[in-house]
């Protein structure tokens, strides 16, 4: 089951985002200043996110400026997602010599969803909220929206 | 969608928070939980919407350097 998909146009052409992707020196311009990456099929992936969760798998496949897959989960004994366990899955098309779509899917994240009653979900949001405070979060649009009850819809 | 495959999402989503059930004579009555469901989006939304912003931030500055380093290197060689 995929539970996110991201799909963005950039500027760049593929094999600068692949590079990015792949390359230690590049990837922690972006994504963390924490990172190890071996980029070959069976090589770690594993970066510490600024909230202090750690991400780990392997990568799967590399197939330059096209396409990028590793494996992916958390760290820690109280994460309901071991290493290795979810896929990511980013792909690389060139629409224009300097403009590529960028799509990416995260597959088998049922567990994260199905682990949510031990408190899996909790633990995170309760780690995003703490992380938002004191940063600009925009109006929460669920706020003042409430679902009508069956009564109300017989109305 | 048959009553009873109905029941088995209905229960997957009670399991994970995203729906409350309140009991009424014969009848089981499911409402959403929006606030969950909005704390799941921005969780999702944090996990990958935002380090693609910043590779794409990032991606585009270094495309903008190569190009004005790619002058000079011909002047070199």
């Amino acid at each position: 089951m995929k539970l996110v998909v991201q799909e963005l146009t950039i500027h760049v052409p593929a094999q600068v985002l692949y590079e990015l992707l792949t390359d230690p020196a590049l990837f922690v311009r972006w994504m963390t200043d924490d990172a190890t990456l071996d980029p070959r099929p069976g090589g770690v992936v594993r970066w510490t996110r600024a909230n202090g969760d750690t991400c780990s798998g392997e990568f799967v496949e590399l197939a330059p400026a096209r396409r990028v897959v590793f494996t992916y989960g958390w760290e820690g004994a109280d994460v309901e997602i071991p290493p290795a366990s979810s896929t990511v899955e980013i792909d690389l098309t060139a629409t224009t010599e300097t403009t590529t779509l960028l799509r990416l899917v995260h597959r088998g994240l049922d567990d994260l969803a199905a682990g949510a009653h031990h408190g899996g979900w909790t633990h995170y949001v309760d780690r995003l909220r703490r992380r938002a405070e004191g940063t600009t979060v925009g109006p929460d649009p669920f706020a003042t929206q409430r679902v009508p009850t069956p009564a109300e819809l017989r109305r | 969608m048959s009553k009873s495959a109905a029941s088995q999402h209905l229960k997957l989503l009670r399991d994970a928070g995203l729906v409350t059930v309140r009991v009424d004579a014969n009848r089981r009555l499911y409402r959403a939980d929006l606030q969950r469901v909005g704390e799941i989006a921005s969780f999702l939304d944090e996990l990958w919407a935002a380090p693609l912003q910043r590779l794409r931030a990032t991606a585009e500055t270094i495309a903008v350097e190569r190009a004005k380093a790619r002058p000079k290197k011909r002047t070199a060689s």
